[in-house]
């Protein structure tokens, strides 16, 4: 469990988070937690074992693909990939987020009901 | 054991890796997370406890991911299984490419082995194994009485019938139909024709359960009427198919069809029309007037065994009524089925042995031919081992080349049998019982591709579990495996085994063929060419007084025809029934001596052309109010007076001139005469005793209601025209009166046709299972010859000549054959007792046969080894000492 002060995340964003991660290069799972924790320095309350099962659910789904592959401390670990699919949905998933923040954004910034 | 779980792994492998994984993903987790807090400061515990507590919740995320992976992985194993069988199968095709003289022959053993073995099943099944085409079939039986003498007599009266219909509990229905078709006048399209009617009583229908394809069956009240039934066929082709009722002209009349029966259901087989009648209850006498068959339904819960006695009982009872009644001594219902199939319960049961040793000589040749190949491969597969192929994927790529050649063969095989079936169908029409219901259906389709397969998996086990075994030694020290110097000792054995089977089937082809030779030899003891008959039932036709009048007439229209010789009646005709009955021999004391029973005209010898022996035949010095004379066949003299003249020696038919158990009602007979012994029975039967009567000289006038008339055409009267000239004779003298007339030659050609056809089919089946054997002694020598090649051509440098070759590989040929010939020779041996109820005049252990079946196998194997022999001698030295 994170901070008690953290954000806990809403839902379909760690998906995204997951994937934008990946984007620059496999990771295994407890790079992807350790990463966006410090990315985010402890603000984004990443639940360990929900990551795990965003990144096997993400597999499933043919977004990911993974291996067991050897860690920086010569460990065993499962590694994980964007397939083709992955950098597609990534994309577009991202765009979504985007638009749906801007239009949120705009509508909280506004002064009063008639600007 | 160990092995059957292995070979599950093959198809669906393991759940525990899942688990594992999902437990060394979580924990790698942790203890990263652990290594980084330690190096933050904490103690090895404190980070340890540290990390699990930001995990969450570990057994729930455990719990979860397995879940996901199971799914996960099952169907990525599914997708990779699919795609590991389609690359089994891509290779196995390559593989049958890049050699097609070994597939071809193996879809060409598959095809033949599963082909042939289909049709004989599908015959066998068929004929033999399948209820009849009525609902209820099982509890169908056919209705039989007892004479005297415990024989089970067919042919039923209608008074006892009546009986029955009165008191039988057993029997939920039962129906008379007529003991021969009646032949109809209709005027068809073309022209007319005669179409084959049958009397039925009315509820004949409803007893076997026939329901109609349109309008109704009969009804009591039918009984009489001018109404008939007809078959589908009949109902198509000549009425249009039109609505019912219908009016027609049948036989000289105005009738009115009124009912359809579907295809397939006619009984007796081959019936066009059928009339209803209801017989009426005659005086005693009549019990004895056989005029009808009896079909019967069991009631629900009831079997054979209860009717019998039940029957039996009401027929007993009868007699002490009607103690003249000769017929009643018992009831012995049996399967309506047994009644069809009659004899040729044997001949399938045959069939079917050959059947299942042709199949095991096909999958023996496949697994031959198969292991013969797999030894090349022994290095190939030793090899691909070694660079870290799964052992259970080589022999699941076995088994799938192995079982896709067989469902390819299994195809071709199928295809084959259709057409064979289809064939045999109609080449047993009229000769088989059911012949007409042969055909293949769905259940016996699954049943060839289950073969198929079973035998693509038995002949790629084989091999699969041969090569899996190969191990590296072999392929380090260069060896060839199995198939060391050419010596292929499973092949050899496998080759053997074929030889041993091939041997069986040609033994007991060889001994069915002499049979038959033998039989066709045979002395009958009366004329087959030139002779018709005639039969003709006139009990209930005629009042009794007219009977002898009616014999009489015929006789007087057919003598003075130019085309005929001679003419003359008796109640039992050689090839047709027998009446055999209890005599009492004077000075004898036994008690159950018996005889056949005839009773004839004055010309009848002459007609038949039957030798007189001794004495003088029955003459017109023999009339009622005379002394009581006998004439007696040979077998009867030698059994009850030998070395004697039986010449003035009396007896007494008691069975059928008085009532049985009490001789002293019965005359006593003179012998006047002996004659020649007859084949009552046919060429396979044995003579009998036998006494001949007079007509004039009967005391009871039913001995003659049921007569064959015998007429012999003179020398160069063709067979066709003596039957035209009879018939037209019978039918100026009544023409609705029902007579079958036949030649001799066709009634004892329909006697014999079974046989024939038998006969035909078994020797087809040993000679495709010598072929197979053969192609499985070629394939197994030439495979021999190729991996001695090198050997081969050492010697020949060495200066060995051609015929020293040749002797060498014929030499081992002759080694693999003569085991295989000893081993069926034994089996023959063995075996052939089963056949002995088929046999006529050849012993089961007949020489002749065995040592002809051994020549035609070690002819056809020496054919065999020849090429590859042939082949052997032209190893190339040169090519030999380079390599």
């Amino acid at each position: 469990m994170a901070d008690r002060d953290a954000l806990p995340l809403l839902k379909g964003t760690l998906d995204l988070l997951v994937l934008k991660t990946l984007s620059w290069g496999p990771m295994h799972g407890y790079g992807i937690a350790s990463w966006l924790e410090s990315r985010s320095e402890g603000a984004l309350g990443v639940d360990d074992s929900a990551l795990y099962q965003a990144l096997h659910r993400l597999e499933e789904r043919g977004l990911l693909a993974a291996e067991w592959g050897v860690s920086e401390n010569n460990r065993r670990a499962r590694y994980y990939r964007l397939t083709k699919r992955g950098e597609a949905g990534l994309r577009s998933e991202a765009r979504t987020w985007e638009r749906y923040a801007r239009t949120v954004h705009e509508i909280l910034v506004v002064s009063s009901r008639a600007g | 054991m160990a092995g059957y779980r292995r070979l599950l792994r093959l198809f669906i492998g393991t759940g525990g890796d899942v688990e594992r994984e999902v437990d060394e993903e979580i924990r790698a987790h942790l203890e990263m997370r652990a290594a980084d807090l330690e190096q933050a400061g904490l103690s090895p515990a404190a980070a340890r406890s540290e990390a699990e507590r930001r995990f969450g919740d570990v057994e729930g995320a455990r719990r979860r991911l397995r879940a996901t992976s199971y799914a996960r992985v099952g169907r990525q194993r599914r997708r990779e299984w699919l795609a590991s069988v389609g690359s089994d199968i891509g290779l196995a095709v390559r593989r049958a490419r890049s050699a097609p003289g070994h597939t071809a022959i193996s879809l060409t053993t598959f095809a033949l082995a599963i082909g042939l073995t289909t049709a004989g099943f599908t015959v066998v099944d068929r004929v033999l194994i399948r209820p009849l085409p009525f609902p209820d079939a099982d509890q169908l039986v056919a209705l039989q009485t007892a004479d005297s003498v415990g024989t089970a007599i067919p042919y039923l009266s209608g008074n006892v019938w009546l009986d029955w219909v009165e008191g039988a509990r057993t029997l939920e229905g039962s129906a008379l139909y007529g003991l021969l078709p009646e032949r109809w006048g209709y005027a068809g399209e073309a022209a007319a024709f005669n179409v084959e009617g049958r009397l039925v009583t009315p509820t004949f229908f409803e007893v076997l359960g026939v329901r109609m394809l349109s309008g109704r069956g009969f009804r009591e009240e039918d009984a009489g009427e001018p109404v008939v039934v007809v078959s589908e066929g009949f109902w198509r082709s000549e009425l249009g198919a039109a609505a019912l009722p219908l009016g027609i002209d049948l036989a000289g009349r105005g009738r009115e069809v009124i009912g359809v029966v579907p295809v397939g259901l006619e009984f007796p087989v081959g019936t066009e029309a059928y009339r209803p009648s209801l017989p009426e209850r005659g005086a005693g006498e009549s019990y004895n007037w056989l005029n009808y068959y009896g079909v019967g339904r069991l009631a629900p819960g009831e079997g054979p065994e209860r009717a019998a006695s039940e029957l039996g009982a009401i027929t007993r009872g009868a007699r002490e009524r009607n103690p003249e009644g000769q017929y009643l001594f018992g009831a012995a219902p049996i399967p309506l089925r047994d009644l069809v199939v009659g004899d040729a319960r044997d001949y399938m049961l045959l069939l079917m042995g050959a059947v299942v040793v042709l199949l095991l000589i096909g999958c023996v040749n496949l697994a031959g031919l198969s292991l013969a190949r797999a030894s090349v491969r022994g290095r190939e597969v030793a090899l691909r081992l070694s660079l870290g192929a799964v052992r259970r994927r080589l022999i699941r790529q076995f088994l799938t080349e192995h079982v896709a050649l067989g469902l390819a063969g299994g195809m071709l095989g199928i295809g084959l049998a259709v057409l064979a079936t289809n064939a045999l169908a109609r080449r047993a029409a009229g000769h088989l019982p059911r012949a007409g219901e042969i055909a293949m259906d769905v259940r016996i389709l699954a049943f060839a591709v289950g073969v198929s397969v079973l035998a693509g998996v038995l002949s790629g086990m084989v091999p699969a579990v041969w090569a899996s075994r190969a191990s590296l030694r072999e392929t380090l020290g260069g060896g060839r495996g199995a198939a060391r110097g050419g010596r292929n000792i499973p092949g050899a054995a496998l080759v053997g085994v074929e030889v041993a089977l091939a041997l069986v089937l040609l033994t007991g082809g060889s001994l069915l063929v002499r049979s038959f030779m033998a039989l066709v030899d045979r002395d009958l003891g009366f004329d087959v060419a030139g002779v018709v008959t005639a039969d003709a039932t006139l009990g209930g036709a005629y009042e009794e007084e007219r009977w002898s009048q009616f014999w009489l007439q015929v006789a007087d229209r057919l003598r003075p025809l130019p085309a005929v010789a001679a003419v003359g009646f008796t109640n039992a005709v050689p090839t047709g029934t027998s009446t055999n009955g209890f005599i009492q021999v004077e000075g004898l004391e036994e008690r159950r001596a018996g005889a056949g029973y005839r009773v004839v005209s004055d010309g009848y010898f002459d007609a038949i052309g039957i030798a007189l022996v001794a004495g003088r035949p029955l003459g017109p010095e023999d009339r009622s109010g005379t002394g009581r004379v006998v004439v007696i066949n040979r077998n009867m003299a030698e059994r009850y007076w030998p070395g004697q003249s039986p010449i003035g020696r009396r007896v007494k038919a008691y069975s059928h001139e008085g009532s049985t158990g009490v001789p002293e009602t019965a005359p006593w007979l003179t012998v006047v005469g002996v004659v020649e012994d007859v084949r009552q029975g046919g060429p396979a039967a044995d003579p009998r005793p036998e006494m001949f009567v007079s007509m004039r000289q009967v005391p009871q006038a039913w001995h003659i209601s049921r007569m064959t008339t015998v007429v012999r055409g003179r020398s160069g009267v063709p067979g066709r025209m003596l039957v035209q000239a009879t018939r037209e004779a019978f039918r100026e003298q009544d023409p609705r009166l029902a007579v079958e007339v036949r030649t001799m030659g066709e009634r004892l050609g329909e006697l014999l046709s079974q046989r024939r056809l038998i006969l035909l089919l078994l020797t087809g089946f040993a000679g495709l299972s010598l072929v197979l054997a053969a192609i499985g002694l070629y394939g197994l020598l030439s495979f021999a010859v190729a991996q001695s090649w090198k050997e081969m051509g050492i010697r020949s440098a060495l200066g060995a000549r051609q015929g020293r070759i040749l002797a060498l590989v014929l030499s081992r040929a002759l080694r693999i054959v003569a085991t295989g010939a000893a081993a069926g020779a034994l089996m023959a041996f063995w075996s052939t007792r089963v056949m002995e109820s088929q046999l006529v005049d050849v012993p089961s252990r007949d020489p002749a046969s065995f040592l002809a079946a051994l020549a035609v196998l070690l002819l056809t194997a020496a054919a065999a080894a020849l090429i590859p022999a042939w082949r052997a001698t032209r190893a190339d030295p040169i090519e030999a000492l380079r390599s």
